[in-house]
């Protein structure tokens, strides 16, 4: 039954079916093919997966970044890294980095990371020379950093799927976060020194003191957001509503740049977003309920440990393994279906499970930059007005970037634990 | 009468999008009074929780159907925007055929899940005029409503598709139906 649904769903999606409708027709079919279970199921499931109180945090996620966005605070963001590193040569690429450092720690998607700050810097860089492909790819892989640094929409579906506490994910997400932004940024630099681009780009930059001034209310929100979960004050999803109401007063009374009539656009961009997600969530929860039902979690787990015999043997089989899955699979698809059967596996081999959950969250956010199937790629082409062809050799660099990041977090624990093991 | 249909369609889907808004921002406000409930008055609301994922259902149901009109689902789109003609035409309707399959499950045993859970109630929750319990049948009545909108977008969608792949022109998707 498994093989069928797998080859089923590859297939619909080579197919260009959407990934929702092909999950779901995968499982209706395993239902009936294979199971006594009546088709009821499937109605029952694709209610009950969507119908919890963490899930809830994605949709106000989604609206507290779409809101930030209308309300300017991107555009402060912006200016404020750039008072930071812009007086580098590449200074404005490098503050694509940083911006999409301190954006991810209020947003919790990467798409939604890479129009919002693509919007900006991608022109910005033009102007000042870059070439086109460069700045997608730079915007495309910093933007990834949305689903690492918290919060974060991937780490919820991970911790409810593999039941993991989504607050330690969220904390241990912070180191990686880091490791991976320093990495870009020193990369952005050599290249930028070695090409010979962005020697003007310390045109037009604030003060830090100013532009700090300028950014602070933006800049206060993921204190509250981290701070607060960090604290054990809120959960994630009271978190995410909490940002939601401070984005709303921050853009509608103190920046006044939000009136009544921009909520309409920002609703229903995020309704849409978030019902394209959670339909995802839906059905790869039925398909996830079907597999763990015909025991396939404990076959793999077997079949892994009579295979493999250590522990890091297993993590670099997992991490090819997920490469080429991310390469193909959405990354909420892929999180909710696998998350049950590996991680209950990694922890066999005494890996912890909040550090394993990083490592699916890395290698996976790196099948958003990795055609054919790359939702941060995508949006970054579109912001960017480029081929997907074109933008192929820029990115190769930023990928291999991103392995040896993943290197690192797979094989030294501390990088994501060290944080969680301050707190927890 | 294409016309009229057409009307009649897009009426549907632009009302169908303003109570999935209107959802997401009553959620949203349920769910910041059960926080002010739980912190300035340590007394947490006991029907916010259950409200807020109903409404949170319904929000992405109601959602979907208007994804699968304009089109916004996720997919992995590299075979058919390499396509043309009578090859895309089919592509189309695979899509089509999949998705609509989907759908009717989701009508026909959603509906029937509903009935099921008829008499089964909400925990929490009273019908605010009545004081009577809720019944359950008002989450999972979510999926079918909602799917049956999808139905009607999904043609919509198709036909707009299938008009652009036989070389009828470029077809505009609904630009004003994403304006409200």
């Amino acid at each position: 039954m498994t093989s069928f649904m797998l080859m089923a769903m590859v297939l619909l999606l080579a197919l260009s079916v959407p990934v929702a409708v092909a999950v779901a027709v995968a499982s209706i079919g395993g239902v009936a093919l294979f199971t006594q279970l009546p088709l009821v199921v499937v109605a029952q499931k694709m209610v009950t997966s969507i119908d919890s109180f963490p899930l809830m945090a994605i949709p106000f996620f989604i609206l507290a970044g779409n809101l930030m966005e209308a309300g300017g605070i991107s555009r402060r963001l912006v200016e404020f890294a750039k008072s930071v590193v812009g007086g580098l040569q590449g200074g404005l690429a490098c503050s694509c980095v940083l911006t999409c450092m301190i954006f991810a720690s209020v947003s919790g998607s990467s798409v939604a990371t890479t129009f919002a700050i693509g919007a900006i810097i991608i022109p910005a860089m033009l102007a000042h020379g870059y070439p086109r492909g460069f700045a997608a790819s730079l915007q495309a892989t910093s933007a990834e950093l949305g689903v690492i640094i918290p919060p974060s929409i991937p780490m919820i579906l991970y911790g409810v799927s593999a039941e993991v506490s989504i607050g330690e994910l969220f904390i241990a997400g912070i180191g990686p976060g880091i490791l991976i932004g320093v990495a870009l940024t020193l990369y952005v630099y050599i290249t930028c020194r070695v090409k010979g681009w962005g020697r003007e780009d310390r045109e037009g930059k604030l003060g830090i003191l100013p532009a700090a001034k300028h950014a602070s209310l933006a800049l206060l929100m993921p204190v509250i957001i981290i701070g607060g979960i960090y604290q054990g004050v809120f959960t994630p999803t009271e978190a995410s509503v909490v940002a939601v109401f401070y984005a709303l007063l921050v853009g509608m009374g103190i920046y006044r740049t939000i009136g009544i009539a921009d909520l309409g656009p920002v609703l229903r961009k995020s309704v849409i977003s978030s019902a394209i997600i959670m339909f995802i969530i839906a059905a790869a929860g039925l398909f996830s309920f079907l597999i763990t039902q015909a025991g396939v979690p404990a076959i793999a787990g077997q079949w892994i440990s009579s295979v493999i015999s250590a522990d890091w043997q297993f993590l670099l089989a997992v991490n090819v393994f997920l490469f080429l899955v991310g390469m193909f699979i959405e990354t909420s698809a892929a999180i909710i279906v696998l998350a049950p059967i590996l991680a209950p596996v990694a922890i066999h081999f005494g890996v912890d499970p909040v550090h394993f959950g990083l490592i699916m969250i890395v290698n996976l956010a790196m099948g958003m930059i990795t055609p054919p199937f790359g939702v941060n790629l995508f949006a970054a082409c579109q912001v960017g007005n480029i081929g997907l062809d074109r933008v192929i050799s820029h990115l190769v660099p930023f990928v291999l970037v991103i392995v040896g990041c993943l290197a690192i977090i797979t094989y030294f624990p501390s990088v994501s634990l060290f944080f969680r093991n301050l707190v927890y | 009468m294409a016309a009229a249909l057409s009307t009649l369609e897009r009426f549907l889907m632009r009302w169908t999008l303003r109570v999935a808004m209107l959802l997401l921002a009553l959620m949203s406000c349920v769910s910041f009074y059960q926080v002010v409930t739980r912190f300035l008055f340590e007394q947490p609301s006991t029907w916010s929780e259950v409200v807020a994922r109903t409404l949170s259902i319904w929000m992405v149901y109601l959602g979907v159907a208007v994804a699968f009109r304009t089109g916004a689902l996720m997919s992995v789109d590299y075979v058919i925007e390499r396509l043309r003609g009578g090859a895309r035409a089919l592509l189309v309707m695979i899509i089509f055929g999949t998705s609509l399959g989907v759908l009717l499950v989701l009508v026909w045993y959603g509906i029937d899940m509903a009935q099921r859970v008829q008499f089964q109630t909400l925990a929490g929750v009273y019908n605010p005029f009545t004081g009577l319990p809720l019944s359950i049948s008002i989450v999972y009545a979510a999926a079918p409503t909602g799917a049956a909108l999808a139905i009607i977008g999904l043609l919509a969608r198709t036909v707009e598709q299938l008009r652009e792949s036989v070389g009828a022109g470029k077809v505009p998707t609904n630009r004003e139906l994403f304006e409200i």
